[in-house]
């Protein structure tokens, strides 16, 4: 089993060497990334230099873990993430009331995180937490700033706490016309199957995306990064344009059929 | 590298664009080397073999030109037939035909592996012209398409791993697959169905070759058009022993960067590194040339640019494609991409319906808002694969005079609410 180095600080930003190179998440999933692959082994015991966070997003998770000496701070998927919140599959379905569901918030916040509503300042970038002692699921819509309308809290709290705006702005920020969703017309929500990985059209080619992506557009948000969920974890998050390959059918579409010509160009009635 | 797409060719100037991206190359000494290319990646590999080298287009022979008496000459020796036999008078190009069909000056017309019926462009014109009373056209397809429509007859064509073929990427590789399934019915490559029809017209002599064997066996004549090393075409057997074959393959060796006297058999190295034989001088030719306006702009009558474009899960005008059922669940039908704020400034809502219109006509469709291509403020964008909305009815004939391309990219529309609203 992994054994944590010891606490560096600073920045309030911590990176954390750990113990083992390997990752075992769960209940004996293995994930290995290609990071993790390049990894050289790691030295027990020692602090590794601290980067300061990102000021904006960096696509490949093997290159935001990296220290300047080359040396992976904290293999995605990590023995400090495990043990503080294990993101498996099984933790993923538990904190939704059914599939599809936006999940409950695993955490307790304080009065004014919760007067203020401000999830975004951990959950749009990510990174290590040292309240949580966990690295922080990054959303994949920091745009919709009203959280507690959808995510309900452990406590059961839920609400638009927003003293800033205008409860009725908070409401549109799906439903109203005009709103930043309803615009985009991707206010088609319905209900889902857990999703399960489908198989590609022929070896090696890319799987097909197996869920709807209202309010699931950003990809890498829940399949990179150490706090994604283990067996969802891409392979792959330097290529950054994941729908350049993998497409999203839609079930309730069905077969192709020619539509009737709007046009009568066809003089033999054929 | 520079890598560009079928928008920068389909442009009022294409020849003259890709002649500045080879300047750069050249000026800059980024050619012919390892990592250093100008690279057209367009679509289809048929057309670079077809088009480039065999003989396919209507100015061209294997290897050459119809103008050219010595091209004429060594194609009708090959072929067997007296030497004026070959017109030296270039024929039409792709859209020249549908203008001569219009014009009443071409009668017959045989279509095959190609839907333009959806992709020319001003498409309304062009299918009045395929339409009318006076035309005969032939189809050869797979799958009823808005061209068969317009088809006397239309023949069954085999689909690409029905039969043995050989092709040609942009990156000069040439491949050959072998048939893997039988063609259903009386289903035939469409160079069979040619020679079909030759021999019904009394000119079997011309094409002796088998039904199972054909497609090498054209390819082993076609070779005879290139006995020098400058571009040796690689042999069948070396093609089925390999998955691919770079062109051209002097004496079984790929040639991976041409004029490079390193890797080139046919540049002579006391030229130094580089030796563009091409040329009679032997030397690269920068290409000096003007910006020329596009044929259309936006004005206050039709604001916006439309520019057409490809997406991901449908190939051409998804004759093939959209018949694969998670494909055509990804994209069941065409849309406009409108920018947040264009469309917030006409008040359109993603998901509803708007017309687009054109000097040449209109469609309706789907609006999406920053969506796929994520156009700039006053472009709006449309897939162009869905016969369910032949956006190519908006767009441009007018082309580059030097390659015949349309300027199928860009062109002046105007984006219409359907629907009113009384809500804020």
């Amino acid at each position: 089993m992994s054994r944590l180095g010891p606490r560096a600080s600073g920045l309030g930003f911590s990176l954390y060497l750990a113990a083992s190179a390997a990752v075992a998440i769960g209940a004996g999933v293995v994930a290995v990334t290609r990071a993790e692959k390049t990894t050289s082994p790691a030295r027990a015991g020692e602090a590794v230099a601290v980067l300061a966070p990102p000021d904006r997003p960096i696509p490949s998770e093997a290159e935001v873990f990296r220290t300047y000496a080359g040396v992976l701070a904290i293999p995605p998927g990590g023995a400090r993430q495990r043990n503080a919140h294990p993101r498996t599959l099984v933790r993923f379905r538990f904190l939704r009331a059914y599939p599809g569901a936006p999940p409950r918030i695993p955490h307790g916040f304080t009065a004014d995180e919760f007067r203020t509503g401000a999830c975004n300042t951990c959950h749009k970038r990510g990174g290590f937490s040292p309240r949580f002692e966990a690295y922080v699921p990054v959303t994949p819509h920091p745009d919709m700033p009203a959280c507690l309308q959808c995510h309900v809290g452990r406590d059961e709290v839920t609400g638009v706490a927003l003293p800033n705006l205008d409860p009725s702005t908070i409401c549109r920020q799906c439903h109203a016309p005009g709103a930043a969703r309803w615009a985009e017309g991707l206010v088609d929500w319905r209900p889902m199957d857990w999703p399960s990985p489908s198989r590609p059209a022929r070896d090696g080619g890319a799987p097909a995306i197996p869920h709807d992506l209202f309010f699931r557009g950003n990809c890498l948000a829940c399949h990179s990064g150490p706090s994604a969920v283990a067996e969802i974890r891409t392979t792959h998050p330097d290529r950054v344009d994941c729908r350049g390959c993998h497409v999203a059918p839609d079930p309730a579409v069905g077969e192709f059929i020619r539509p009737v010509s709007t046009m009568s160009a066809s003089r033999r009635g054929s | 590298m520079s890598f560009w797409g079928a928008n920068v060719n389909g442009a009022i100037r294409g020849t003259w664009m890709n002649n500045l991206l080879y300047n750069i190359h050249l000026l800059a000494g980024k050619v012919a080397a390892p990592g250093n290319s100008p690279f057209c990646v367009t679509g289809l590999s048929g057309l670079g073999s077809a088009v480039h080298d065999a003989g396919a287009s209507a100015h061209t022979l294997p290897g050459g030109h119809v103008q050219n008496a010595e091209d004429r000459r060594r194609a009708a020796t090959i072929w067997g037939v007296p030497p004026d036999a070959i017109s030296p008078r270039p024929g039409h190009h792709a859209l020249g035909m549908f203008r001569a069909l219009e014009r009443g000056d071409l009668r017959f017309l045989w279509i095959q592996a190609t839907n333009p019926m959806v992709s020319l462009p001003n498409l309304d014109r062009y299918r009045r012209a395929a339409a009318g009373p006076d035309s005969f056209i032939v189809v050869s397809e797979a799958y009823p398409t808005p061209t068969t429509d317009v088809a006397d007859v239309v023949l069954p064509a085999a689909m690409w791993i029905e039969r043995e073929g050989i092709v040609a990427n942009p990156e000069r590789r040439v491949q050959h697959w072998d048939r893997l399934v039988s063609p259903p019915g009386e289903a035939a490559s469409d160079a069979w169905l040619m020679i079909e029809v030759a021999k019904r017209l009394g000119r079997g002599a011309l094409f002796p070759w088998d039904r199972e064997r054909h497609v090498g066996q054209i390819w082993e004549e076609y070779r005879r058009f290139h006995p020098e090393p400058a571009s040796a075409v690689a042999s069948l057997a070396s093609l089925r022993a390999q998955p691919g074959i770079q062109w051209p393959a002097a004496n079984g060796r790929e040639i991976r960067w041409r004029y490079s006297t390193s890797q080139d058999p046919a540049a002579d190295p006391k030229r130094g590194a580089f030796d563009f034989y091409g040329h009679p001088d032997h030397r690269a030719w920068i290409w000096l040339r003007p910006y020329e306006p596009a044929a259309e702009a936006p004005d206050h009558e039709y604001p916006f640019w439309l520019g057409t474009a490809a997406v991901l899960e449908q190939s051409g005008t998804g004759t093939l494609t959209q018949r694969v059922p998670t494909l055509h669940r990804s994209i069941p039908q065409a849309y406009v991409e409108i920018h947040r704020e264009d469309a917030r400034a006409l008040g359109v809502r993603g998901g509803e319906r708007v017309r687009l219109v054109t000097r040449r006509g209109a469609v309706e469709l789907q609006a999406r808002i920053d969506y796929r291509a994520q156009p700039p403020r006053g472009q709006v964008v449309v897939p162009t694969f869905d016969e369910g909305v032949l956006v190519r009815r908006l767009t441009l004939d007018a082309g580059c005079p030097l390659s015949g391309q349309p300027e199928t990219s860009k062109c002046a529309v105007r984006v219409e609410r359907l629907t009113p609203r009384s809500e804020p």
